[in-house]
């Protein structure tokens, strides 16, 4: 039978073990809350502020031949100045819609233009342009009138209850210099080349986009391949992984390039040099490439869209002679989901820089690579490239992401990449050792064998900094059980789960293990303490039967015996006195 | 059953982690309900439709295609800015919308949208794009800019031209409606001129890229014209357009004064008056006041200039007479042009002759100069300055002096030494000489 004094200790312990839990439980509940309202299910949740100046200002305008064609032709430095008040006048419009700060529109419109923009009820639809096209088609004499169309003005807004449109439109513009600044009188919209729409949620998600002819892609498994500086390529480190790489039998590689190690959207001649040099090395061992697009661009608001815009088009121009097999736009976007781009801009995007190279090289063929199966089975996502791509992660059963993406794709070529665990331990229950990044792959490739999917890029080719641990070779070059999985004909199924020993080397283990020793020795300690001087001391000591103190009110003890009595009494107490 | 396994649903949404196989089978747990996905699969098309209307005047659309009690959110992006309107479909609709033409309005539930004058005021083509229940619509609406609505205002650039029968201004207007859109391309404009001859002449041209613009081609009469424009019956306030002479021919420059110039004395500080011809261009025309004329000529110092500007075309100007007697060539300059042939001015000498005292005060020489007469007998100006020189022994002493009712005394020290000594004494390039000893 139970003391009554344990039972009462054992019920607080239960108490204050709930507690915890309800604790812990309302953390995880309010950081789920946060998270959600932080990233958004739907695009009003999204905090969109135009700037005034929009950022790559330069990047937006570029002019077509002019149409006119008169003696006096806009100086080079005038035609900056006109460029640059249009693209501000735009940016004023978002600005004020978003804000309801007019001032930029004073700044930027000039008579019954600025009027009707002001004029214009407010939504809180967020406006970006993120390209023109401008031809001249006025000039006059006296340098002060001029009047151009815009013949694609690549607008992107943000509505709220209708996700994200996507629109080619032309203007008819009359700009007039007005106490030295250039100034928009006259704004007037010809039409568009039609509007997507890009929803935040649920399939399908466009509507309106030109759809892109399925791709043809070879079967093959590639790995991801990271040079460690773009700016000063090692030409020889790099050869020789591909060399390696290829020793392995792999047949591509995946190559991610950095947005902001490339220069953003002014990629220097040395960047695109080195990406050159990494297709012309690549294609020398027979390998193809998979140019992975705006690694590390976080922000995939429209705001960022026109840097990104410019780097596709210099990249796309300088690898012309030898494009890759397949242009990734992006990488798992639907990760990169943030406060300023909800999910319909993270889609949109992939949209709007799927048809930016479309128009830079019609025969490009491309994908994105989504994190979210459900996104990627999305057939109006899936229509917008050439070929489906989805990420599938460490533990995730492989096979059901293909059904699910499968389901929605038909016909369209699909690639699976395997990111791949990483052999750093961890600190979870299950180790992430070589043996587990084997048996995970192998399970994956399995599957997606069996499952018919020819084209897989595996984990990385070797640790780095960059890549962390999901090489298939280590940072000294020796390769983990992984790399004998990548070449055809490897025998997958041979590949046995990680062993009981395996399990117990990770930390998770040695931790728990630890955990219990030092609870073990500080129960140990506690009932030390705990325990009546008598029955401390022992029989030896002339003490009697001892037990734990029934009633711990200082001062009463039961039947009325005193403290220091024969059954001991308050017990820190009671040594005192006996001493 | 229902309900417990929708709050063990939004439970487990709000406490797993995304991602978590869990969360997902708790979702899937949540009993299906009307959402986009079963919207869109049995209706993925909104129709929608709107007529053109002018600016300004309110516009009707109306979408139809989504199911009675959709929400239905209507995007209208017009030339300055987008518009967002909500509308629930209701009803059934068929035929046209608000007694206009073009917009077919398909039958079925529909939801109208009444956009106010603040939407349609700006003219040119606004795309609409109608989402329901994840269903989507586009369609267009026509702005049309309305009826011009006056005063036609005019911009003229350059406002001053040469009239030379090939410089060129230009004239730039934008008609307007009431609300300040440019009226449609294709609209006639007149512009009406009044040269500087007070004719009147008008041309046509037509509204192209929201402006219409004319080239004013100069005459070759200078004078004051302006230029107005109109369309229809409505027209603005007339811009000024100056056109001026061109560059003037070959002048000629002469002294205002031909008798007084062939008496000219070179005394260093009389002025004489010269002018040139009216200054015209190849057409005749006179250049307009203010031309700048400069005339230089040369002289022992260094080449000498004056400049003036033109009234009627002449300029006039004054040279100072030179301080020696000598003929100068003056040459007349504008805008370029060289005067037809330099004037010739011949300065006589001021001063013919005077005495000069010389002596000796221990070891300087002192020189008394004076009295010096001027042509018709006056004393040489006070101030006038004199050049005395001493030469003796191979030794030359030089002193100054300016004269005080018409002399001087120059004391030249040191120069008195033993022996003659050779005085020279210079007053306005006359020069008298003197042997002391």
């Amino acid at each position: 039978m139970i003391r009554r004094s344990t039972a009462k200790r054992l019920v607080a312990q239960v108490l204050v073990l709930l507690g915890v839990v309800v604790a812990l439980a309302a953390v995880v509940g309010a950081a789920q809350l946060v998270l959600r309202l932080s990233t958004g299910a739907s695009t009003a949740s999204a905090l969109h502020e135009v700037d005034t100046v929009p950022a790559d200002a330069d990047l937006l305008v570029h002019w077509a031949p002019d149409a006119w064609q008169r003696d006096r032709r806009p100086e080079p430095a005038t035609r900056t100045l006109v460029a640059a008040a249009y693209v501000r006048a735009w940016a004023a419009v978002g600005h004020y819609q978003t804000t309801g700060d007019g001032q930029a529109l004073q700044d930027t419109f000039s008579g019954a233009a600025r009027a009707a923009a002001l004029a214009l009820p407010r939504s809180g639809v967020a406006t970006w342009d993120v390209g023109h096209r401008l031809r001249l088609e006025f000039y006059a004499l006296d340098g002060a009138t001029v009047a151009f169309r815009d013949e694609a003005a690549d607008v992107v807004r943000s509505v709220p209850g209708a996700g994200v449109l996507l629109s080619r439109e032309s203007y008819d513009v009359v700009m007039v210099l007005e106490d030295g600044y250039w100034r928009v009188r006259q704004l007037r919209r010809d039409g568009d080349a039609g509007t997507v729409t890009v929803a935040g949620g649920g399939a399908p998600a466009v509507d309106g986009a030109t759809p892109v002819p399925a791709a043809r892609l070879a079967d093959g498994t590639a790995t991801e391949f990271r040079p460690a500086d773009w700016a000063h390529l090692d030409r020889a480190g790099c050869a020789a992984e591909l060399d390696r790489a290829r020793a392995l039998g792999l047949t591509a590689i995946r190559v991610p390039l950095p947005f902001a190690g490339l220069g953003g959207g002014r990629p220097p001649a040395a960047a695109l040099d080195a990406v050159r040099t990494v297709l012309g090395l690549a294609a020398d061992r027979g390998l193809s490439v998979e140019l992975v697009l705006f690694d590390g661009l976080t922000d995939l608001s429209p705001a960022t869209w026109a840097a990104a815009d410019a780097q596709l088009r210099a990249l796309v121009a300088a690898v012309a002679q030898r494009p890759p097999a397949l242009w990734d736009l992006a990488d798992r976007p639907d990760d990169r989901v943030s406060a300023t781009a909800g999910p319909a801009e993270v889609r949109a995007f992939a949209v709007h820089v799927a048809g930016t190279l479309r128009d830079a090289d019609p025969a490009a063929v491309s994908t994105v690579t989504w994190a979210d199966p459900a996104t990627a089975a999305d057939p109006s996502l899936a229509a917008v490239v050439g070929a489906v791509s989805v990420a599938v992660p460490p533990g995730a059963d492989a096979a059901a992401v293909v059904a699910t993406v499968r389901a929605g794709i038909g016909d369209r070529p699909l690639l699976l990449v395997l990111p791949g665990p990483a052999t750093d331990g961890g600190w979870g229950p299950v180790p992430r050792t070589p043996a587990r990044q084997a048996h995970d792959l192998a399970s994956d490739l399995l599957a997606a064998h069996q499952a018919g999917v020819g084209s897989v890029s595996v984990a990385a080719l070797a640790d780095s900094p960059a890549t962390g641990q999901r090489g298939l070779l280590r940072a000294d070059g020796t390769a983990k059980p992984a790399a004998a999985l990548v070449a055809a004909g490897a025998a997958l199924a041979a590949v046995p789960a990680p062993g009981v020993l395996d399990l117990v080397s990770g930390r998770f283990w040695w931790a728990v293990a630890a955990a219990l020793v030092v609870a073990a020795a500080g129960i140990w300690w506690w009932r030390r303490r705990r325990a009546p001087v008598g029955r401390r001391a022992g029989p030896a000591d002339g003490g009697g039967p001892a037990g734990p103190s029934p009633d711990r009110t200082p001062g009463r003890t039961p039947a009325g015996i005193p403290p220091g009595g024969e059954r001991g009494g308050r017990h820190r107490a009671a040594p005192r006195a006996g001493h | 059953m229902t309900r417990r396994r929708t709050a063990v649903a939004l439970v487990a949404a709000l406490v797993l982690p995304a991602g978590c196989p869990l969360a997902a089978a708790a979702a899937a747990a949540s009993p299906p309900g009307p959402g986009p996905s079963d919207a869109r699969a049995s209706d993925p098309r909104l129709d929608v439709a709107a007529a053109a209307v002018t600016a300004g005047d309110p516009a009707t659309v109306v979408v139809t295609g989504a199911p009675a009690g959709s929400t239905v959110t209507l995007t209208v992006l017009t030339s300055v800015g987008a518009v967002v309107l909500t509308g629930t479909t209701s009803g059934t609709t068929s035929g046209t919308t608000s007694g206009t033409t073009s917009g077919t309005v398909a039958a079925g539930p529909a939801a109208t949208f009444r956009l106010p004058a603040a939407v349609t005021r700006s003219a040119g083509t606004a795309g609409l794009v109608a989402v329901a229940s994840g269903a989507v619509g586009r369609g267009e609406l026509a702005v049309r800019p309305g009826t011009v609505a006056g005063p036609v205002q005019s911009v003229v650039g350059a406002r001053s031209i040469v009239a030379d029968g090939a410089d060129t201004a230009m004239v730039v207007t934008i008609p307007t409606d009431r609300w300040g859109n440019a009226v449609a391309d294709g609209t006639p404009v007149t512009v009406g001129r009044r040269g500087p001859d007070g004719a009147v002449t008008t041309a046509t041209t037509a509204v192209t890229h929201l402006l219409a613009w004319q080239d004013l081609r100069a005459g070759t009469r200078a004078g004051q014209g302006a230029v107005w424009a109109s369309v229809g019956g409505t027209s603005g306030p007339e811009v000024g357009l100056a056109e001026v002479a061109g560059v003037p021919l070959p002048f000629t420059v002469a002294p205002v004064e031909p008798a007084a110039a062939s008496h000219a004395v070179a005394d260093g500080r009389s002025l004489l008056a010269v002018q040139t011809s009216v200054l015209r261009d190849a057409r005749g025309n006179v250049e307009p006041d203010g031309t700048l004329v400069t005339l230089e000529w040369g002289g022992p110092g260094g080449p000498s200039r004056a400049a003036g500007e033109t009234v009627a075309g002449v300029a006039r100007l004054w040279l100072q007479a030179p301080g020696s007697a000598r003929t100068i060539e003056v040459t007349g300059y504008s805008r370029g042009v060289t005067a037809a042939a330099p004037l010739r001015l011949s300065f006589a000498a001021a001063v013919t002759a005077f005495p000069v005292r010389s002596s000796r005060s221990g070891a300087d020489a002192v020189v008394d100069v004076g009295p010096v007469a001027v042509s018709g007998g006056a004393l040489a100006a006070d101030g006038t300055p004199v050049s005395v020189t001493v030469a003796a022994a191979g030794r030359r002493w030089t002193a100054p002096g300016r004269l005080l009712s018409g002399s001087v005394r120059v004391t030249v020290p040191g120069a008195a030494v033993t022996g003659p000594v050779e005085v020279s004494v210079a007053v306005l390039g006359a020069t008298e000489r003197e042997v002391l000893r």
